[in-house]
């Protein structure tokens, strides 16, 4: 709990102090943000390989955990369908369903969907569209970084990376690992991985129903 | 994508390498200050898109609905593929 109240706080901080215009001239967030990524990873990895059990778990790994995720990919459409019934009368339900194929993978599917949409909705409804997805997806991987440890709390060990989406291979392995332990890091990055590649393939399917 | 892999690579063979050197390698493995920093640097880049902050008001309600949606929806899928397994193992 102290854990998401700091990694949460933390996002929330840099929002307002970006909002307040702090950053100074000429600072490249993104280049900077990506190391911070790559020392995460290298993290990653010493804590592999230095966990003596590690070999013993790739070992007992079963195909059987290729369900995890398809639980993502039918758990993320099934509410969001739902959700979008329910609550958001603006957007058609494929034009939510394609703004959830993201996955937590923000900037190719916000950038697909705006692109896609624009010949249906016209350029300035396409990229709200777009911009929804944006902060979709942003969210998503903000609250499984922020959320893993209660996540697991809750739905059990797999509920982490399946919240993680496509991101699971990178910027949010390391809460998830952290929350999950070891054993899970190869079924995430695999996760990751299988999810990465659907995310062109949803977001082109919902944005031509 | 391939340096992700190749990073980790190195990270697990020089884990590797501490752990048959007998080093402890705890000192590199404290994770949590890095995902902060990733974090507030994340907040940094959404703070300061004056496109995102103009819409925030009107799309951050559906946005933030899909992405609750999401999680919770994955979540729950996952809790049953998590029993399904379970139920799956060879009982002691």
């Amino acid at each position: 709990m102290k854990i998401s109240f700091f990694t949460i706080g933390s996002f929330i901080l840099g929002c307002l102090l970006g909002y307040a215009g702090l950053i100074p001239d000429g600072v490249n967030l993104t280049r900077i943000t990506l190391y911070v990524l790559f020392v995460l990873i290298v993290q990653v990895g010493i804590n592999i390989g230095s966990d003596s059990r590690m070999a013993a778990m790739i070992r007992t790994m079963s195909p059987k955990l290729l369900l995890v995720p398809l639980a993502t990919v039918v758990g993320t459409f099934s509410l969001s369908a739902i959700a979008a019934a329910l609550f958001i009368h603006r957007w058609g339900i494929w034009d939510c369903l394609a703004a959830s194929s993201g996955f937590a993978y923000y900037s190719l599917s916000s950038i697909m969907i705006a692109e896609m949409k624009e010949p249906e909705l016209g350029a300035a409804l396409a990229a709200e569209l777009g911009t929804v997805a944006l902060l979709a997806n942003v969210l998503r991987e903000v609250i499984t970084i922020g959320g893993a440890p209660l996540l697991k709390k809750w739905f059990g060990i797999y509920a982490p990376i399946c919240a993680g989406g496509a991101t699971t291979m990178d910027s949010t392995l390391p809460s998830i690992s952290m929350a999950c332990g070891q054993g899970v890091v190869f079924i995430s990055i695999l996760h990751g991985f299988l999810m990465d590649l659907s995310v062109p393939f949803f977001v082109t399917l919902f944005c031509s129903l | 994508m391939i340096e992700i892999f190749l990073l980790m690579l190195a990270g697990a063979i020089g884990g590797w390498l501490m752990r048959r050197m007998g080093f402890s390698a705890k000192v590199f493995t404290h994770m949590t200050p890095t995902i902060c920093i990733l974090l507030f640097l994340m907040g940094l880049t959404v703070g300061s898109d004056p496109e995102i902050i103009t819409n925030l008001s009107s799309l951050g309600l559906e946005g933030a609905i899909l992405a609750v949606a999401g999680v919770l929806g994955s979540a729950i899928a996952a809790w049953f593929v998590a029993k399904w397994l379970d139920n799956k193992k060879p009982k002691e």
